[in-house]
């Protein structure tokens, strides 16, 4: 776009400067591995809102994020994929749609420790419903090495349940490789022949 | 099925090579894309296990030649007549060579390649030979010269033209001649006068199996085929090289077929020390043979070089190496230029395993994979027992328990587990053995599984079923298809497998995803995604064997099919992932 009377030297710096922006958004219960996973594939160094847990969350873990966490890949000078990683806490879902806006897709992670995995699952599916039913979603299962059991072939029944198809993985949040898939079977499911 | 006979050869090109062994023909691989090689004064023995595979699982990619014409030439380092065969060849014609020895060597222009002597092994030799074939050529013409690449409409080696190309088969030369049929060329050499097998088998196999058995002098007549399709060989020694319990219905051979059709050469990593060379006696037993020719690992002489030969005891074993199977993955010379990567633009991956779970077959058309060389029935194979085992036990929420031939298999879907009496080095034998009879699979009670707990599954090994599964679907097709499949049927993913636990079949995610979101037919995904087809049907072959695949996409939904609004962005994250 030209804007009339603009000096060039002044266009081309406009044009060197515009970047374009896109986003992942990780969710999952709290203690589910958002932060790590992350902090695993981010090209910088994640930003966090940890803060010490002051409720129920502190049977899990000390620090819990309380606004988000924010990870980035740049795929280039002027584009990048931010990764957003929401607060665990459903007292925060408020930011969840702020969040979301424009994102490319959903990373789902749940942990096969907690008490009631399918209730997470059928939480967080219900929540980002609209975003899901408009773009893609994964969901990554944590600490399967602990808790073997649901298998991910009860998930995938429960995922029928609930009228999802989506891949699922297990995954361990700290390995990039793990993450990595998620996000590209959550970019193949979008566009195959990529 | 022993359909064809004795032939002798036959056809343009059908010349007896200077110095190759008898009843070694000739076939010209130029237009086919394989690699010549020529024999050279090899042992009659090596020769006909060497051409036993070139005839059959190596088809695609050997092709037995003249001297003046071979890119490489294979010798047996422990003979003197073939040792002095190769000094006279490398002086006249300076081409690399594949030494076949029990020792390591540093042999200068060669690949050694341990005996006893494997495909995956050899497949991967002659990767390496053809890379340094070009490398001499190079050197020779003085100017730069790619390494040669099979082009996949060159490299298509349909059944139909190995039989007419020439490849002849001969007794050895301590059998007696006989008029029995054979299932495909290069069969017949390893038939005596031991062979009365008169009736048509059901499948390839137990035939190869019968006539593999025959090589040995002890070994059992093969009769009355007409009651049992399967034969029955010498169910009663366990499978070498590994502590598999006995074994029945040729489980043995079946072992050994399995590991020449492509065996996962990872998995035997114990120590050959019984291994024997196989130009040994003719009263050696047909174990001590079969042994001969379990896998082995290959190596180069740069690989070596640090290494001192005169250490290396005979029947040393190095691990099986799953790079070197890798390096044939990888190696330019043994991968089409179908075989694309992840994303436009950028280096091919590397899959490991590829040769063992897809095979190195170049893409051919439809009518070709109609053939029987391409099909496999898999309801004569441990996989659809396992399969069927899996279904009934995530049905009915309850571990299944299975026979097989090295011992029972609790299968326990609701935990994802799988339990054996035997050890996981046996697996592949399993996967490869033609079942005589189907076992059984039943669900047992909590009765019945204290009374197993207390028997045996204390003690048991415990693996991952989906990685059992999965495993065993590629690892019994070898990027082969199943007997009836509609190539033109869309294929569609009843959910995506757990990719992040599973082998890496190359293009998984990719084939997955198609499957998952649109459904396509085996050819179609192939020529969608840009892909070989055997990455195609091996992924096929391990989601079939978890019941993944389906015919029916009405679970589909219609958001899914949508495609891409954002395609750049994506391609370029998807790259950034995959660096």
């Amino acid at each position: 776009m030209t804007i009339a009377g603009e000096e060039p030297g002044l266009r081309r710096s406009r044009n060197r400067m515009a970047t374009t922006d896109h986003k992942i958004i990780f969710t999952g219960p709290v203690g589910a591995g958002k932060t790590t996973a992350i902090a695993s594939i981010s090209d910088i160094e994640p930003i966090r809102t940890d803060e010490a847990a002051s409720d129920m969350t502190i049977r899990r873990k000390h620090n819990t994020t309380v606004a988000m966490d924010y990870g980035m890949i740049r795929l280039g000078p002027q584009e990048k994929v931010h990764l957003y990683g929401t607060p665990g806490q459903e007292r925060f879902d408020f930011m969840w749609d702020i969040l979301t806006k424009g994102g490319i897709g959903l990373v789902l992670l749940l942990d096969n420790t907690r008490p009631a995995p399918f209730e997470d699952l059928r939480f967080y599916t219900d929540a980002f419903r609209d975003f899901i039913d408009s773009t893609r979603l994964v969901i990554g299962v944590t600490q399967m090495d602990v808790t073997s059991i649901p298998t991910i072939d009860d998930y995938v029944r429960e995922m029928k349940d609930l009228d999802l198809a989506a891949p699922i993985f297990e995954v361990d949040a700290r390995q990039r490789e793990d993450v990595s898939m998620l996000i590209r079977a959550m970019l193949l499911s979008i566009e195959p022949a990529l | 099925m022993l359909m064809s006979t004795r032939r002798s050869m036959s056809g343009p090109g059908a010349v007896e090579p200077p110095g190759a062994m008898p009843g070694v023909a000739t076939s010209d691989g130029r237009a086919s894309g394989r690699l010549r090689v020529a024999l050279l004064s090899v042992p009659p023995r090596t020769a006909a296990v060497l051409e036993f595979f070139f005839s059959n699982g190596g088809r695609g990619s050997f092709v037995v030649s003249a001297e003046a014409d071979a890119e490489v030439a294979i010798f047996d380092l422990d003979t003197a007549a073939s040792r002095e065969h190769w000094d006279r060849f490398e002086a006249e014609r300076a081409r690399p060579g594949i030494a076949l020895a029990v020792q390591p060597h540093q042999l200068a222009g060669t690949v050694w390649v341990q005996k006893p002597v494997t495909p995956a092994a050899l497949l991967a030799a002659a990767a390496q030979a053809r890379t340094m074939q070009g490398g001499v050529a190079a050197a020779i013409e003085q100017q730069p010269e790619p390494a040669p690449v099979v082009q996949p409409a060159e490299a298509a080696t349909p059944h139909a033209e190995s039989v007419q190309s020439g490849i002849t088969s001969e007794p050895l030369p301590d059998a007696a001649s006989s008029s029995e049929s054979v299932p495909a060329p290069g069969l017949g050499v390893l038939r005596s006068d031991h062979a009365t097998v008169t009736s048509e088998l059901p499948v390839l196999a137990p035939a190869v199996e019968a006539l593999v058995d025959d090589v040995a002098d002890d070994a059992p007549v093969i009769a009355n085929m007409d009651s049992d399709p399967v034969a029955l060989i010498d169910a009663h020694a366990g499978l070498p090289g590994s502590d598999c319990p006995p074994a029945h219905g040729g489980s043995r051979l079946g072992a050994w077929l399995r590991r020449w059709f492509g065996g996962r050469a990872a998995e035997v990593s114990e120590p050959q020390t019984e291994a024997v060379t196989v130009e040994s006696t003719e009263t050696e037993t047909t174990a001590s043979w079969i042994e001969a020719v379990l896998p082995a690992p290959v190596a180069t002489t740069d690989v070596l070089a640090d290494s001192d030969p005169a250490e290396a005891s005979r029947g040393d074993a190095v691990e099986a190496s799953t790079e070197a199977v890798a390096a044939v993955a990888s190696t330019p010379a043994a991968l089409p230029e179908s075989a694309s990567s992840e994303r436009p633009g950028a280096p091919p991956p590397r899959f490991s395993d590829e040769a063992l779970w897809c095979g190195l077959h170049a893409d051919v058309d439809g009518a070709t994979l109609q053939s029987d060389d391409w099909r496999f029935e898999p309801a004569l194979h441990l996989v659809s027992v396992l399969s069927e085992a899996y279904r009934v036990s995530a049905k009915w929420r309850v571990p299944a328990l299975l026979e097989t031939s090295a011992g029972q298999v609790l299968v326990d879907a609701p935990a994802n587990r799988i339990s054996t009496q035997f050890d996981e080095a046996c697996w592949p034998a399993l996967y490869a053995e033609t079942l005589s009879r189907r076992p059984k699979s039943r669900t047992i009670n909590h009765h019945e599984l204290a009374e197993l707990q207390a028997q045996w599954l204390a003690q048991a090994k415990v693996r991952r079923l989906d990685a059992v599964l999965w495993e065993a679907g590629a690892l019994t097709a070898v990027g082969r298809l199943p007997d009836g499949l509609d190539l033109e049927r869309p294929v569609y993913l009843r959910h995506w497998p757990n990719l992040t636990r599973l082998h890496q079949t190359p293009h998984a995610l990719r084939i997955a995803a198609l499957w998952a979101t649109q459904g396509a037919g085996l050819l179609e995904t192939a020529e969608r995604l840009r892909i070989p087809q055997r990455h195609v049907f091996a992924f096929f072959a391990a989601a079939s064997a978890l019941d993944l695949t389906s015919e029916d996409g009405s679970h589909i939904r219609r958001v899914q099919r949508r495609s891409a609004r954002h395609r750049g962005v994506l391609a370029r994250l998807l790259g950034w992932l995959q660096q």
